[in-house]
């Protein structure tokens, strides 16, 4: 009977900690109510002689009391061990002056020194538990009318004075689970602080710095230092699921399973095909593969240089790993920006100058034939702002992601402007189905725009040939216009500037000069020596050709037949059957 | 076409208000389109299209509170008679073809001369079903020619041909010699790449896209 009622009084009282105002006050009232009723019990018994009010009522009513004053909400400033200190010492002092029965209500110790060692853990727990012995102890010794021997019928002291020690400890236990569940968020958020602050600094300092495809070089390089003879390539996940190199050439085919099996196992896998042998090594960051290392050799690789491998991997795996999602967070932060940018000038400064041409069209329809025609030509000058500004909304907005690859946005980005200028593009795409790294096809997309709006606004061309050659890791384009040149001065300008910024940060060469027929030349090479690719591609192998022959500007799209590289079913038919 | 008789009722949304007033005079000048009512917002649009049963809305993309083609869907769904002109700053074919999709009339850009969005409220009236936008042929084009589909892995179109020849998982794993949750992952990305959520549904989206190569079948 008391053993229930103690779980009960334990498991309310435990909720009187942890849960919110309401129920806590809820929970008090229960105590206070049940040694109200217990009062009650006790005054009426008191004159019948029925139960022995000394030896069960009042004690207990009492410690309902204690119960009920244990559960009271305290100020944060007061450690909860206090009140479970106090608990303990008023209950064991109330259960050791009982008497005999005394053992009826020792259960109850159970409850404060539960909560102490929850609230407060071990240490808390066990001083809690020494109280509850002194003081019981204490007040069975004191008190004249307990025999001690009768007490201890059984050995059952013995056994109590160990539990009384085993509750707080397992309070204690669950204490710790409870915090390796639940962990404070602040923590998180500081170690992230601290993460960042050391990458910030490491950023600042470290001769390599924190890019991807200087770091992969760095890596290929210990590679072939623990295994001479061996080719290394370092390679990431691209969009579309592609593997592209972040150093040295593209794998060959016939490693792209034993790649892609490395990448799902997240396991070293070794392949031999067509007379060489393929180690592929994922390159970990906890359990995700972040990158990944294929070893190529002629013979098999054994376990020995495998295991050399594996450590130089783990030693250089997470540096690769946080540049690459520096370079992935900057490429973010970069892209939250140009929207910020692309709503400003969309909600200012464009809607108001087409507020102004509705308003010069309502001009234009209420005047005279002659001033409507000066009205007209200023409407066309505003028409073509206002296009302008689409325009750079459009370049803001718009740019690659995991389904739109640097070839269709380029290409739709040319037509855009082949639709809405008198700019003729001539467009022609030599594209592998292979993707670069999306951080290298938004820059290179960038440095793209960039060239063609320099055009538009100041060379005075009637064409523009556009070429784009992306072999992975390698890539060319050119930017021909036939327009007036460069004007002396505009070399450095602010848009050549940030051209040349962009083509660093990506360890492209970039070379802008007069075009080879007057004109402007703006030419990237990425992956090569110099800006300048082979001479065959300056000879315009045109795949797609765009140019401006509809009057209401709709670009005609000729398909030519060259080898076209598009990823079209036949193309990756083939691959399979290989 | 509308009769000289009955006027043309247009509602103009657009968060700008320099913008509506030139529209609303663009509008007035025509003579036989009247201007109803104007909302600056998504929520002011829905209750102003119940409240007024305009038959044309001109709705800027852009609003506050949502999108203007997110309107366009929601009032398409409960009135497909209306006609609906899309009015934009955002260039691009994505925007074109959202609002086609959303079920729009006309698609004008806000470049465009005021007498550009009263000819297309003019034909939304007539044609609400008739999406006209300038640049469209070319637009469609470029869609056509754009390389689309989702791309497999060599390894995953290997796995995708015996999933089409109906092997389970565990038979997949040992005829690649890969363990099976190796090839329950890539399983899972072949599901994921097709939009399928199982065996059946992949299949059918391998064959729609040309995936599976009948010559390849045993």
């Amino acid at each position: 009977m008391w053993q229930i009622v103690t779980v009960a009084v334990l498991e309310l009282r435990v909720k009187s900690v942890f849960l919110p105002l309401v129920i806590r006050a809820g929970i008090i009232l229960i105590f206070a109510s049940t040694a109200v009723a217990l009062g009650i019990v006790a005054g009426s018994s008191i004159g019948d002689g029925g139960v022995s009010p000394r030896e069960a009522v009042i004690p207990a009513l009492m410690l309902f009391c204690v119960a009920a004053l244990a559960s009271l909400p305290l100020p944060r400033a007061v450690p909860p061990i206090i009140p479970a200190l106090a608990e303990t010492l008023s209950a064991s002092v109330i259960i050791g002056g009982i008497g005999t029965s005394g053992l009826l209500f020792l259960p109850y110790l159970t409850v404060p020194l539960f909560i102490a060692g929850l609230s407060s853990g071990l240490l808390y727990g066990l001083a809690a538990a020494a109280t509850a012995v002194v003081a019981f102890g204490g007040t069975v010794i004191t008190s004249s009318e307990v025999d001690i021997d009768e007490l201890n019928g059984n050995n059952s002291l013995l056994a109590w004075v160990f539990i009384l020690v085993a509750v707080p400890a397992v309070g204690a236990w669950i204490r710790r689970l409870r915090a390796d569940v639940a962990p404070d968020s602040e923590p998180a958020y500081a170690d992230a602080h601290r993460l960042l602050s050391e990458l910030h600094v490491v950023a600042r300092q470290l001769s390599l710095g924190l890019d991807p495809r200087t770091l992969a070089t760095a890596l290929a390089e210990d590679i072939r230092a623990v295994v001479p003879q061996a080719d290394a390539v370092v390679l990431a996940r691209s969009t579309g699921g592609r593997f592209v190199a972040l150093s040295g050439h593209e794998p060959p085919e016939a490693a792209e399973l034993a790649i892609e099996d490395a990448w799902v196992s997240a396991q070293p896998v070794k392949r031999e095909a067509s007379n060489r042998a393929f180690a592929a090594i994922p390159v970990l960051m906890g359990e995700r593969v972040v990158a990944l290392v294929l070893v190529i050799t002629a013979a098999s690789l054994d376990n020995p240089s495998l295991r050399s491998c594996r450590t130089v991997i783990d030693q250089s795996g997470p540096r690769l790993a946080s540049a690459m999602l520096f370079d992935d967070v900057r490429r973010l932060a970069t892209t939250d920006e140009r929207m910020r940018l692309a709503r400003e000038i969309h909600d200012g400064i464009a809607q108001d100058l087409a507020s102004v041409g509705y308003a010069l069209d309502d001009i234009r329809q209420n005047s005279d034939p002659v001033v409507a025609q000066q009205v007209m030509t200023v409407r066309e000058q505003l028409q073509a702002m206002v296009a302008d500004l689409r325009m750079s909304i459009f370049d803001l907005r718009h740019g690659v992601n995991d389904t739109v690859g640097l070839g269709a946005a380029l290409s739709e980005h040319a037509q855009r402007i082949a639709a809405q200028s008198d700019l003729a593009i001539h467009l022609s795409m030599d594209e592998s189905p292979k993707r670069l790294p999306i951080t290298v096809e938004v820059e290179l997309l960038r440095i793209v725009q960039e060239a063609i709006t320099n055009v538009r606004r100041h060379a005075q061309a009637t064409n523009l040939w556009l070429t784009v050659t992306v072999e992975p890791p390698r890539a060319h384009i050119t930017v021909i216009d036939d327009g007036r040149g460069l004007k002396p001065g505009r070399a450095d300008s602010f848009g050549i500037q940030g051209m040349r910024e962009r083509a660093r940060r990506i360890g492209a060469n970039l070379h802008v000069g007069p075009g080879p027929e007057g004109g402007t030349l703006v030419e990237l090479g990425l992956g090569t020596e110099t800006a300048a690719f082979e001479p065959r591609h300056l000879a315009r192998p045109a795949v797609t050709r765009v140019s401006l022959t509809d009057p209401h500007g709709i670009p005609t799209i000729v398909p030519q037949t060259t080898r076209s590289r598009a990823a079209s079913p036949a193309r990756t038919d083939q691959e399979v059957t290989n | 076409m509308t009769s000289a008789t009955a006027n043309l009722r247009v509602v103009l949304v657009d968060d700008h208000q320099l913008i509506r007033e030139g529209l609303r005079r663009a509008f007035d000048r025509a003579g036989d389109i009247e201007v109803v009512g104007e909302a600056a917002s998504v929520a002011d649009a829905m209750s102003t299209l119940d409240r007024l049963r305009p038959d044309v809305l001109v709705t800027d993309v852009r609003l506050p509170d949502g999108d203007g083609i997110t309107l366009t869907t929601q009032v398409r769904a409960s009135n497909p008679t209306m006609g609906i002109v899309v009015l934009t700053m955002y260039a691009g074919d994505e925007q074109v073809f959202a609002a086609l999709d959303a079920g729009a009339s006309g698609f004008v850009g806000k470049d465009a001369p005021a007498e550009e969005v009263v000819a297309a409220a003019r034909h939304a009236a007539a044609n609400p079903r008739a999406f006209t936008a300038r640049d469209l042929a070319g637009a469609m084009q470029r869609r056509m020619s754009a390389p689309a589909g989702p791309k497999l892995s060599p390894r995953e179109r290997e796995v995708l041909d015996l999933l089409v020849d109906g092997l389970a998982i565990a038979q997949i794993a040992r005829r690649l010699y890969i363990s099976e949750s190796t090839a329950k992952t890539h399983v899972a990305n072949i599901y994921e790449k097709l939009g399928a959520g199982n065996r059946a549904q992949a299949v059918m989206a391998a064959v729609r896209l040309g995936l599976v190569d009948d010559s390849k079948r045993r």
